[in-house]
């Protein structure tokens, strides 16, 4: 009771009210630097813990000073300099060490030392002020409440120390602050109880009071200001650390080449739009961009300029979206965006797949790249993000189908489609592998004697639980898998090994893919495979057709006639279906024409085949071609063909496609076609 | 910095009425001129039969960057770049960007028949395209292009 009658009777209650407000800022502005301190590590830490102390004890100091003006004193009352500047030396490195000792250790021991520091430093600080205050009177202190006094600012200063570590929710974390408050006032306040004053009569009582409020200004200004100082430190620090939080929150979301939206951004950017799904938003898209010829690039003109590409492809695709939406780099070549409106998705797309088929010009380098886009729509296709972007991917895999620089809307039998097509994929890597391949052989008879000239080999891909597999469709799939020039050597040094064990005057037929004649290294493998099986070159009949001619005739007229000048046999298969182009038959070195089986099978019947047959004949004779006939049924087609002109002959009426091991007893056992029933 | 070269074809995307289309590459050439102005670059820009055939030539810094420009644009379509290699000398050095198109006015037949013409040789000769080009515009008597516009 005895302290309220002092704040009260003692004192000028607005001084008291300046001294709390001051008081009250500094204690929060404090815990909030010794908070910073205690996140700092190394030598920032010590720098937070002075500015601490100085913040704390300005704040000590001023709410001391401003208090002792308004402490109403019945005698002459002068303050003491240098004494006065000890006591704030005093507070700002007493308490600045407290809370160094707060943080150097989580023991409790520890920790109790440190705020009993604090706390001793206030009083310290009260009391060497009270030197320096000087009075004109008699000063008695009641030692009761000078220990009283100490215990209390140490205990309560202990407090506010363990409330630091304290989640508290009532006071939303500024408990330490109002302990810390509570601890000063507690101290000046039970600290001037305990002192008294007496006056001496005969000396004029009171201070000059205009003055005093002056300098009780003053004091409180540079109290404010040092607080100031600490709390803009704090922002500052604030600051700096929310802008280097941002920085790192791009660097997180951002991929560092291209600047745009990474992987995770892109992800998190489009579960967002899953979510928000439910809210009768308008159908979106996501786009699933793939580049297409981009490893040639880095393999042939180095990453730097790969890199370069890179970039100018995330700004153009910038360009293409034009608002639209958000694009992101997933990772190497793959791009993706998300189009807010669904109905924009193919516009987008095309303008993707137009602006990347543009080409790049880097270090006077021309770079032709281009892109394969699919299209997702949510909700239609799917709700959940990754299965919208994996159906992206599925159409993104049917445009690549489709030949790549285009796009494809996601439709639900591209699932079967390319999963059908993958599993047919690695069932013929696994037989390229095990070479689970198969040769038949369709054997050809001279039409003027009916003798066994030779056998076509014919490639048969038996599978386990597919059944026979047609050329027709594994041929195309093994050229795009870059699997044919496996197979095709397969093929070769089989059909040869088997030839070589046949009668000397039987030649084999083997057909090329365009593929394999575009190699450059086709006519070295073929006199290996000679060489390894011992078959003479007059022996081998390499078949091809007119569409490998078409693709690339300079290289291909080099390579047949390199195989021609080793002797081999080139002949021109399926003729008349393709271009028939007069001019190979000139060109090349091509010493057999076949005649397509279409145009045999209508001989008898169709006046325009009987035609064609007799035109082709008639003409490859005359530029000292010999001619096969394909397909012969019967035996109304073996004499046509025979009486114009085609010497060799080939079809069900004589053989069907024979296995190797049934071949040499068919050779032996008839030499001459069977009349026609 | 070595002096290069490139010619380029693409069809207009421009706007359906005439009068749109040319006000579009009225705007297209004036602001080429300025950009190439200050680049250091100099070309010729010839429309004929809807398509643009654009020679553009300069330092490679400023060539490639201006090209990358014009694939940023959409009123272009089916931009095919023709030919692209380094340049002993200047071809176009009269002309920032100059502009010459076929019209319907009967005292042009001549450059309209010459304009059909490089139409075809393009696409078979670019350095051929790129001396008719030069020979036409001369023989237009075309100022340097900032004096034109």
């Amino acid at each position: 009771m005895r302290v309220i009658d002092c704040i009260v009777s003692d004192h000028n209650l607005w001084f008291v009210l300046l001294a709390a407000i001051t008081c009250a800022v500094g204690s929060a502005v404090t815990t909030r630097l010794w908070r910073q301190a205690r996140a700092a590590t190394g030598r920032s830490r010590y720098d937070w813990c002075f500015l601490s102390g100085v913040v704390a004890g300005s704040s000590i100091w001023a709410t001391h000073f401003i208090a002792m003006l308004g402490y109403l004193t019945p005698a002459t009352v002068t303050f003491d300099a240098v004494t006065t500047l000890a006591s704030i030396a005093v507070a700002i490195l007493g308490s600045g060490l407290g809370f160094l000792i707060t943080l150097l250790s989580p023991r409790l021991t520890v920790r109790i030392a440190g705020g009993a520091t604090v706390g001793l430093s206030i009083a310290a600080m009260h009391y060497i002020g009270m030197f320096a205050y000087r009075v004109d009177g008699i000063v008695s202190w009641d030692p009761l409440y000078l220990w009283l006094s100490l215990a209390a600012a140490a205990g309560i200063s202990v407090l506010a120390v363990l409330a630091l570590d304290k989640r508290d929710t009532i006071f939303r974390g500024h408990l330490p602050a109002m302990l810390l408050m509570t601890s000063i006032v507690l101290l000046h306040f039970l600290g001037m109880t305990a002192f008294g004053v007496t006056p001496l009569s005969g000396v004029s009582s009171g201070v000059d009071s205009e003055a005093f409020s002056a300098m009780a200004i003053a004091v409180a200004l540079v109290a404010l200001l040092i607080v100031g100082t600490g709390v803009s430190s704090f922002l500052i620090d604030d600051r700096a650390r929310v802008s280097s939080e941002s920085a790192l929150h791009h660097m997180a979301s951002h991929d560092a080449l291209t600047g745009m939206a990474n992987r995770l951004h892109f992800h998190v950017t489009l579960a967002e739009r899953c979510a928000a799904l439910d809210l009768r938003q308008p159908e979106f898209a996501v786009l699933a961009i793939d580049l297409d010829r981009f490893k040639q690039v880095n393999d042939s003109h180095g990453h730097h300029v790969g890199d370069e590409v890179l970039r100018r492809v995330a700004h153009r695709l910038e360009t293409a979206l034009d608002g639209a939406g958000l694009v992101g780099r997933l990772g190497g070549d793959e791009f993706a965006a998300i189009v807010d409106d669904a109905a924009l998705a193919e516009a987008v797309a095309g303008r993707v797949v137009e602006i990347l088929s543009r080409p790049f010009l880097v270090n006077g380098m021309i770079v032709d790249i281009g892109a394969s886009v699919g299209i997702a729509v949510g909700p239609r296709d799917a709700t959940d993000p990754r299965d919208l972007l994996r159906n992206a991917d599925v159409a993104l895999y049917a445009a690549k189908e489709a030949g790549r620089a285009t796009f494809r809307m996601f439709e639900g039998a591209m699932v079967e489609e390319m999963q059908a097509r993958i599993a047919l994929e690695q069932d013929l890597r696994r037989a390229v592998a095990r070479e689970d391949f198969t040769l038949f052989f369709q054997p050809q008879v001279d039409s003027r004697t009916g003798a066994f000239t030779g056998a076509e080999a014919l490639l048969r891909w038996d599978h386990a639980t597919r059944g026979m597999v047609s050329p027709a469709i594994f041929i195309p799939l093994a050229e795009q898998l870059g699997l044919i020039g496996r197979i095709g050597k397969w093929v070769l040094t089989t059909a040869c090994r088997e030839a070589a064990t046949w009668d000397p005057h039987l030649s084999i037929a083997v057909n090329l893919s365009p593929m394999q004649l575009a190699d450059p290294r086709l006519p070295r493998t073929v006199s290996q495979v000679l060489a390894e099986t011992g078959l003479p070159a007059e022996r081998l009949e390499l078949e091809i057709t007119e569409t490998a001619l078409l693709a690339n005739d300079e290289q291909a007229l080099s390579t047949l006639s390199e195989l021609r000048r080793m002797g081999v046999v080139i002949s021109l298969d399926d003729f008349g279906t393709g271009y028939s182009s007069l001019s190979y038959l000139h060109r090349f070195p091509i010493d057999r024409i076949k005649i397509d089986r279409s145009f045999i099978s209508g001989v008898a019947t169709d006046q325009h085949s009987a035609t064609i047959v007799r035109a082709i004949a008639h003409l490859g004779t005359n530029l000292g071609l010999k001619i096969t006939a394909e397909g012969i049924e019967d035996g109304d087609q073996r004499d046509f063909s025979a009486l114009y002109g085609c010497d060799n002959l080939q079809g069900y009426l004589f053989s069907r496609p024979l296995p190797a091991e049934k071949l040499p007893p068919a050779f032996a056992g008839r030499t001459t076609a069977p009349e026609a029933a | 910095m070595p002096l290069h070269r490139l010619l380029y074809t693409s069809e207009a995307r421009l706007s359906d009425n005439a009068s749109g289309a040319d006000l579009m590459v009225e705007s297209i050439v004036a602001h080429s001129q300025a950009n190439n102005e200050k680049r250091g670059l100099t070309g010729a820009l010839l429309y004929v039969r809807g398509t643009f055939i654009q020679a553009l030539e300069g330092p490679l810094d400023a060539l490639e960057n201006t090209f990358e420009r014009i694939c940023h644009d959409f009123r272009h379509a089916r931009l095919t770049l023709v030919d692209m290699s380094p340049a002993s000398e200047r071809m176009f050095e009269r002309w920032s960007m100059t502009y010459l198109a076929q019209n319907d006015e009967p005292a042009r037949l001549l450059v309209n028949r010459d304009l059909e013409e490089l139409y075809f040789t393009v696409s078979t000769n670019a350095a051929e395209a790129m001396r008719q080009m030069r020979g036409l515009l001369l023989g237009e008597g075309k100022k340097p292009a900032l004096e034109v516009v």
